[in-house]
């Protein structure tokens, strides 16, 4: 089955789907027809998840910081349906750590999810997608994939590299797979959540975030989808490109 | 979207460079997704034809976009025709390669008049009413390739269209959160203009064949996908502002 360009007909893979813009993305995408291979680590929400969605659904538990894993995961869902059109990187963590705080596994475990786990789904998806003649990959950065925060460094790190990574992998996987990385501003996603209750006023703490945003709000994870939608679907001349879409956060 | 084209507030749009490449593509796919535009290019007869074309949607304003008196002029008249406008898509350039000792003062005045001062006019017409208006809008600015790396007897342009970059996020910075301001920075597309740059060479079907290679992509972009990725810039990504969006087939990756 030659590469599809339609999202109806597509075979999309996505990480990080029991959550935030991976779990957007998974029901935007099945609802509109197409088939989706969910991966996260957590079992138990991706079979629920996958029930919701139907058919349409294979849920492959799995840890994207673990290259076994990632390859047998990958090569499941590619044997399953003969093939993918596209796979989403949207697997990521990240909580504020102050320096004192961040010690090597604190460090490693970032790196190993959000940087390296997208290596390793670009490889084992990207060769696959290469051979097959076609194929696309949308990356998800973030506005730390161009800007410093406090108490990110390696959340900072990985996203910048997610950056290289896209780019480098668009040089080398053209003509035949676009590689693009969307990298989005604050989304009201559970991780989110999370990052603001660290915080001992989470609800001043998510004022002020809201105030640093120029368009003065959070993005809906569905927004991130439709950036994913269009970079895989509607940009068929883009490849390598970084796309912004932050409220403004990283111009000023 | 919301105030800058719900059904209950819908688009008006003006998109300059209207009469051919990627202006012209931009104006049927808004036209053609329910928009009222207003066509500014310097041709009056290829706007009018264009216009005619694209039924009573379109109405043809005839416009030097470098001249600050008449984009002013242009942009009182596609209010009283299509009321507050609250789209602009800045799709009017020119490129006049030179070598150095070729780009004399008046050259260098030309290819900044039009691709960079030829962009802010609009944009300070258009953001200066939303302002008075507090009304919400949205402007895509088109830069280049050459907005992020430079190329041999592209001085000016290259100046000009790095600099669209910087005006976008400086205004993009001052008119939030009301207005958005993006850059979309294409590749090679298949316009006249592009073709204008062949005919300079030697052998313009061999200089075709060598900007085919050029991107990792393998060819050179035709004008509607380049349009469709500023329509959605303009009308669909709500939470894009001061973006550079290379659309550009993989040049300044690499």
């Amino acid at each position: 089955m030659s590469p599809a360009t339609e999202l109806a007909e597509s075979r999309i893979l996505i990480t990080g789907a029991s959550s935030g813009v991976g779990l957007a993305a998974a029901r935007e995408f099945a609802g509109r027809g197409a088939r989706v291979a969910l991966l996260a680590r957590r079992a138990e929400l991706l079979s629920e998840l996958a029930e919701e969605l139907g058919e349409a659904a294979l849920a492959l538990p799995t840890d994207v910081a673990d290259p076994e894993a990632v390859a047998a995961a990958v090569g499941g869902a590619w044997d399953a349906w003969g093939g993918l059109d596209l796979a989403i990187n949207a697997a990521g963590v990240g909580m504020p750590t102050p320096l004192e705080q961040l010690d090597a596994d604190g460090w490693q475990e970032v790196i190993d999810i959000n940087l390296s786990g997208t290596f390793y789904v670009c490889r084992e998806a990207g060769v696959r997608m290469a051979a097959a003649g076609g194929g696309s990959i949308v990356n998800v950065g973030s506005e730390l994939s161009s800007i410093g925060m406090a108490m990110y460094a390696p959340y900072c790190a990985s996203k910048f590299g997610v950056i290289g990574l896209t780019k480098a992998l668009a040089a080398e996987l053209a003509p035949t797979v676009r590689v693009n990385v969307v990298c989005p501003g604050p989304i009201d996603t559970p991780m989110m959540d999370a990052e603001l209750d660290w915080f001992e006023d989470p609800v001043a703490v998510r004022a002020e975030a809201i105030e640093r945003v120029p368009l003065k709000r959070f993005a809906a994870p569905e927004e991130v989808v439709e950036a994913i939608r269009f970079l895989a679907f509607e940009a068929p001349f883009a490849t390598g490109t970084t796309l912004p879409l932050d409220g403004g956060t990283t111009m000023v | 979207m919301t105030s800058d084209g719900s059904p209950a507030d819908p688009l008006r749009a003006i998109v300059t460079g209207a009469s051919s490449g990627v202006g012209r593509a931009v104006a049927e796919r808004l036209v053609a997704r329910g928009a009222k535009v207003a066509l500014w290019a310097r041709r009056g007869d290829e706007l009018a034809a264009l216009a005619e074309e694209l039924g009573e949607a379109a109405v043809a304003v005839q416009c030097d976009v470098a001249d600050p008196g008449a984009v002013d002029a242009a942009a009182r008249e596609s209010e009283s025709r299509l009321g507050l406008v609250n789209g602009l898509v800045n799709a009017a350039g020119i490129a006049d390669p030179r070598p150095l000792a070729e780009l004399d003062p008046e050259a260098w005045r030309r290819t900044i008049g039009v691709n960079l001062s030829g962009s802010f006019f609009p944009c300070r017409a258009v953001g200066g009413r939303l302002r008075e208006a507090g009304a919400r809008g949205s402007i895509v600015n088109i830069g280049s390739e050459l907005s992020a790396m430079g190329m041999p007897a592209y001085s000016a342009y290259c100046a000009s269209k790095f600099a669209v970059v910087g005006m976008t996020k400086a205004l993009a910075a001052e008119l939030a959160p009301a207005v958005r301001v993006n850059v979309l920075c294409p590749g090679p597309v298949d316009t006249p203009m592009l073709a204008g740059e062949f005919a300079l060479a030697p052998d313009p079907d061999a200089a075709r064949a060598d900007e085919n290679r050029r991107p990792p992509i393998g060819r050179i972009a035709q004008p509607g996908e380049i349009a469709d990725a500023a329509v959605w810039l303009l009308a669909e990504a709500r939470f894009a502002t001061g973006a550079v969006v290379p659309i550009d087939g993989g040049t300044t990756a690499v």
